[in-house]
């Protein structure tokens, strides 16, 4: 399919608070995942494989990692333009919100003359064809696609819910119900008709109550004023890793097999480093886990996801865990449930463990954060 | 300093020592140290000491090769002038690049060497002695690299000798006017891989982690997208190398297993090199063999070679207990 007439923009400005010290120097799309990855690498490598060639990536929070890693977008064959806020004749504005966000950017837009725009957040973890949503939004001569996933009924009220007819066309949708009628979620991935696009945001702008976002208000505004408005069926692995939990979750997943990241058909691509391959030392146990290159594993390591350069020391015992790149576990450490973070060294003999803590996961290597020491 | 070095890789050595390995690629791109490829070394420390203009002689259009090298980039060696060339090793094609390059001196390797030369440290020693070529050596053996002048270079390139037939170091050797050579001496881990043995040999020492903290300190290659490994709950792996993207659910030691290996459950995997993207199945047994990429061990394929003669197998080989698939042939085991 020609999917030049589509571009993406990549919302990855966001801070992700409830990440704690994982976004402390930098964006939530820039959290690691998975051994290799960053998060914003995600719909990078779906953009890539789905067909689309320029992406701009909409930055605020702590833009230093993302705009460094990012780049040009050569890592993901993409033609990107970064986009955080600026200043132009007569002053300018942090971005208030998603859609204005957007809407600073319409001269971006502009120059490549799309005749759809992909919106799209930087920090969910899947694998998607936005060829097929695309296609999809085109048959159904819809205004806007937007792309939903059946979620549990019992999470359904901690979603944004779309309500539908049976032929996909979206009549309502609710923000966190309490007693949702659907279990159809927003992914926050949606496709536009330009023209209709550029409207709205110019609309929304006049809009003195408007909190200028996407879910809030652009959509509830297209859908009042009667515009085609559809839900893309996704099917497969998808998940918001807003919170500590849900990204250790999320990396257990790919223990697990619900979600794989070997997959020869869709890569996910990532800006490479140059390490040696890993190694593991006779007296080593590695189980159920992702191990990336240049690691020195000594230890026991099961059901946990190590990043690059990460030395694991004789007689430590790693289960449940994810440990980000550069750290040092010393001797005869115990580590369960938890993530430990980037560079951080955790003394011989030290116990972590999250089974005590609220939500079962503690993240290390802080020492704000803490450990229980022996 | 360097801005006045280029750097030559002369990629045209022959490589029929290295048996099988050498099919279908020259000497410098056979893989090495489970994501390399020779090359990566000489690039690597031409790269490091500021060398920024590296021109690579092939004898051969070699696909591998080429591929590897791409741009230069990840050696730092994209550039909108100098960065990396490759040429064609015919003297209608180097004699004028070299006549045109302006830099005053070469840096000649055959890009098998694998050491962390301290290049700057070797020119300044050059410059001081005075010497028309400086060798380096390990102890007592040449690493067949060289610094010298290009106008040196051209001259002993454009000798009577029939240079086709004869390697860079015998011309200078025998160099009709007698040439003052001088010795570099390489500090720590230094190794020219020419055979299979020497291969074999070299690739298991880098299991020996103080060794590897060396050998790869300083070491780029081609940047790839392979996910991390992943390790399934019947995995039993020991003192072993291991690359990214492979699936391990069977038993590995004293090995090292390249990028993108899948080795099935049950398998068993002993003093053995599994060069990229290999599949060996269940109940499958390898010890003492280098397999080159792309093979396929099938399940209950039994392989054994002895820690002296490794058995070497092929790219793209298939192997089954019974036979083995190569080149469109079957043979029979």
């Amino acid at each position: 399919m020609n999917m030049t007439s589509c571009i993406a923009v990549v919302l990855a400005g966001g801070e992700g608070k409830r990440l704690g010290e994982l976004t402390r120097r930098m964006a939530k799309p820039a959290v690691e995942f998975g051994g290799k990855l960053r998060l914003i690498d995600f719909p990078l490598s779906n953009c890539a494989n789905s067909g689309i060639h320029v992406a701009g990536v909409v930055t605020q929070y702590e833009p230093l990692m993302l705009h460094s890693y990012i780049g040009a977008g050569n890592p993901w064959s993409l033609e990107v333009t970064l986009l955080p806020p600026y200043v132009q004749k007569g002053g300018g504005d942090w971005y208030q919100g998603t859609a204005h966000a957007v809407y600073q950017n319409m001269n971006f837009i502009e120059r490549y003359d799309p005749e759809y725009v992909l919106i799209l957040s930087g920090d969910h973890v899947y694998k998607m064809d936005y060829a097929k949503m695309l296609e999809f939004h085109k048959q159904m001569r819809a205004d806007v696609t937007v792309s939903v996933i059946e979620v549990p009924w019992s999470d359904a009220s901690r979603y944004g819910i779309v309500n539908t007819d049976r032929d996909h066309a979206i009549y309502e949708f609710e923000e966190k119900p309490s007693t949702p009628k659907n279990n159809l979620a927003s992914m926050g991935i949606y496709i536009f008709n330009w023209s209709v696009l550029r409207s709205y945001l110019h609309n929304d702008m006049n809009q003195k109550d408007s909190s200028h976002d996407f879910g809030k208000d652009i959509l509830p505004g297209l859908l009042n004023n009667g515009k085609r408005m559809v839900a893309y069926p996704f099917q497969g692995y998808w998940k918001d890793v807003g919170t500590i939990r849900s990204l250790w979750e999320a990396n257990m997943d790919v223990l697990d097999h619900n979600f794989t990241l070997h997959d020869a058909d869709w890569p996910i691509y990532s800006v490479g480093c140059n390490v040696p391959p890993h190694y593991i030392a006779p007296e080593a146990i590695v189980r159920r886990s992702l191990i990336q290159d240049g690691c020195l594993i000594y230890g026991e390591v099961d059901h946990s996801v190590v990043f690059s350069n990460v030395f694991v020391g004789e007689g430590s015992s790693i289960q449940n865990a994810v440990i980000m790149p550069g750290a040092r576990i010393g001797r005869n450490v115990t580590i369960d449930r938890a993530i430990v973070l980037t560079d951080a060294v955790i003394e011989d003999g030290a116990i972590i463990s999250g089974r005590d803590v609220s939500d079962g996961i503690v993240l290390a290597g802080d020492q704000q954060i803490g450990y229980k020491l022996a | 300093m360097f801005k006045n070095v280029l750097g030559l890789i002369d990629a045209t050595a022959p490589a029929e020592e290295l048996g099988a390995l050498a099919t279908g690629r020259c000497l410098p791109a056979v893989p090495f140290g489970g994501k390399y490829r020779l090359i990566d070394w000489s690039l690597s420390n031409m790269a490091n000491a500021g060398i920024d203009n590296i021109a690579v002689f092939t004898s051969e259009i070699s696909r591998s090769l080429l591929d590897h090298l791409g741009s230069g980039r990840d050696w730092g060696l994209y550039r909108k002038r100098d960065g990396l060339t490759v040429l064609a090793a015919s003297k209608d094609v180097y004699v004028p690049y070299l006549l045109r390059n302006p830099r005053k001196y070469v840096f000649c390797m055959k890009g098998n060497v694998i050491a962390n030369i301290d290049m700057q440290k070797m020119l300044r020693q050059h410059l001081q002695t005075g010497a028309d070529v400086t060798e380096i050596m390990s102890g007592h053996r040449s690493l067949e690299a060289y610094l010298l002048e290009k106008d040196l270079l051209l001259e002993i390139l454009d000798s009577p000798y029939d240079h086709h037939s004869r390697h860079f170091e015998e011309m200078i050797r025998e160099h009709p006017l007698g040439l003052n050579v001088a010795a570099f001496q390489v500090e720590g881990f230094a190794e020219k891989i020419s055979t299979v043995s020497d291969y074999y040999q070299t690739s298991l020492k880098l299991l020996n982690p103080e060794l590897q903290r060396t050998v790869f300190s300083s070491v780029r290659s081609k940047k790839r997208d392979d996910p991390s490994t992943l390790y399934h709950a019947q995995s039993v792996v020991r003192n072993s190398l291991i690359g990214n993207g492979c699936v391990i659910e069977g038993y590995v030691e004293n090995s090292i297993i390249f990028r993108g290996v899948k080795i099935a459950k049950d398998a068993v995997i002993k003093n053995s090199i599994v060069m990229s993207h290999g599949v060996v199945g269940r109940s499958a047994y390898l010890e003492h063999a280098i397999i080159d990429r792309h093979a396929q061990i099938l399940d209950d394929a039994f392989l054994q070679g002895t820690p002296e003669r490794p058995l070497v197998l092929p790219k793209e080989i298939i192997i089954s207990p019974e036979e083995y698939h190569h080149a469109n042939r079957v043979y029979s085991i």
